[in-house]
């Protein structure tokens, strides 16, 4: 089993770090740490959908994925959100609505940001993690706590490929293709 | 109490029913909250009916305003057609956010709907009412009803600004002028 840059096995992910409740406005909050990568989710809601919403008789359920203009080392992120960000948020949807029983919030939505603090890979899964833990802590009904992982193609010597579990940040630029899996 | 959390079985629907902060899936019912295990056992004479599982939270559990939630409001506007509120609490727990509602003139008395009800004999811009919501109503509010003895306006200023006491079902009384104001009172519940 070739060792990685930071000694790890192939399948053993990083330390992880979990908090919860920790923004006082918030309904719900929460906090993952990979080693490096740091995640804060924010949930807000039940809320009236507006006036100019149509009408839904389960609950709405929007995200919002950011990056922090310093997270990333090789670029700085801009103060909108761009496609990546973007496609992150529409995973983090599909993620999460499913496992939110949205059937028993009539007329509400629910608002979840994602801020990425420090980018050293995995972050959509951290933040998946982060996000349905936040729902918890926020006490709306959940079919179930759902997690995430990535798993990433590393090209290595002469050709050999290996298959790693939560990659960091090198691992994750020098990938060839990457898997992340919502459960 | 054990701790419990969401997609955690709890027991078979053969032993028990579902309460608060459960679901059922299949034959078992599982958590969907965060807190406390709590069986509550059926003392009804009922033989059949089995105890009921529910999670509680230490903290407030969030609430949404659902067709039968006794919701406590306050009148905003006043047409001739409704009364326009804004639902501040249900079911006893104060919401984080106001929800819109509305009382039609058909739903604020239980009797006489088909005669001339006027909304203004019954709440003014400023009064607390207590309601039961109808229905979902349409995207911009719930459809609320008063038509109950102990639905109806709990709390109002008379025009002078002091605090009304209810007389009847129809009136009310400024202790500062001493006039009549007519609404449609809640018959207060015994302590």
């Amino acid at each position: 089993d070739a060792k990685r840059n930071d000694g790890r096995e192939t399948s053993l992910f990083r330390p992880i770090f979990l908090e919860v409740g920790f923004i006082s406005r918030a309904s719900g909050s929460a906090f993952a740490e990979y080693r490096n990568s740091k995640v804060v989710c924010s949930v807000s809601g039940p809320r009236p959908t507006g006036a100019g919403e149509n009408f839904t008789d389960i609950g709405i359920l929007h995200c919002h994925f950011k990056y922090s203009t310093f997270a990333r080392k090789d670029c700085r992120k801009g103060y909108l959100q761009d496609d990546e960000e973007k496609e992150y948020s529409v995973i983090l949807e599909e993620s999460l609505s499913s496992c939110l029983c949205l059937e028993k919030y009539p007329k509400s939505r629910f608002d979840c940001f994602i801020q990425v603090l420090e980018d050293d890979g995995s972050v959509l899964p951290a933040s998946i993690t982060a996000a349905s833990l936040a729902f918890a802590d926020a006490g709306i009904e959940m079919f179930d706590i759902v997690t995430a992982c990535s798993a990433a193609l590393v090209k290595g010597h002469e050709d050999k490929h290996t298959i790693v579990l939560d990659p960091d940040w090198k691992e994750q630029s020098n990938s060839i293709g990457m898997l992340t899996l919502v459960y | 109490p054990s701790k419990v959390g969401p997609g955690q079985r709890l027991g078979s629907i053969e032993e028990y029913t579902a309460g608060d902060g459960c679901y059922t899936r299949g034959n078992y019912i599982y958590a969907s909250l965060v807190g406390y295990k709590q069986i509550l056992d059926n003392e009804g004479d009922d033989m059949e009916m089995k105890s009921i599982i529910m999670v509680t939270r230490d903290k407030d559990i969030c609430d949404v305003p659902v067709i039968g939630s006794i919701v406590i409001c306050k009148v905003t506007r006043v047409n001739t057609r409704y009364a326009t509120v804004k639902i501040m609490c249900c079911n006893d727990k104060v919401l984080k956010e106001e929800y819109s509602g509305i009382i039609r003139v058909q739903d604020v008395r239980a009797t006489e709907i088909d005669c001339k009800v006027e909304i203004y004999t019954s709440f003014r811009p400023g009064d607390i009412v207590k309601a039961e919501v109808l229905s979902l109503g349409d995207s911009r509010s719930y459809y609320l009803t008063t038509g109950r003895n102990d639905l109806g306006v709990i709390y109002a200023k008379s025009e002078s600004g002091a605090t009304m006491v209810p007389l009847s079902w129809e009136s009310m009384l400024c202790p500062k002028t001493k006039t009549k104001e007519l609404r449609k009172v809640a018959k207060p519940s015994n302590p």
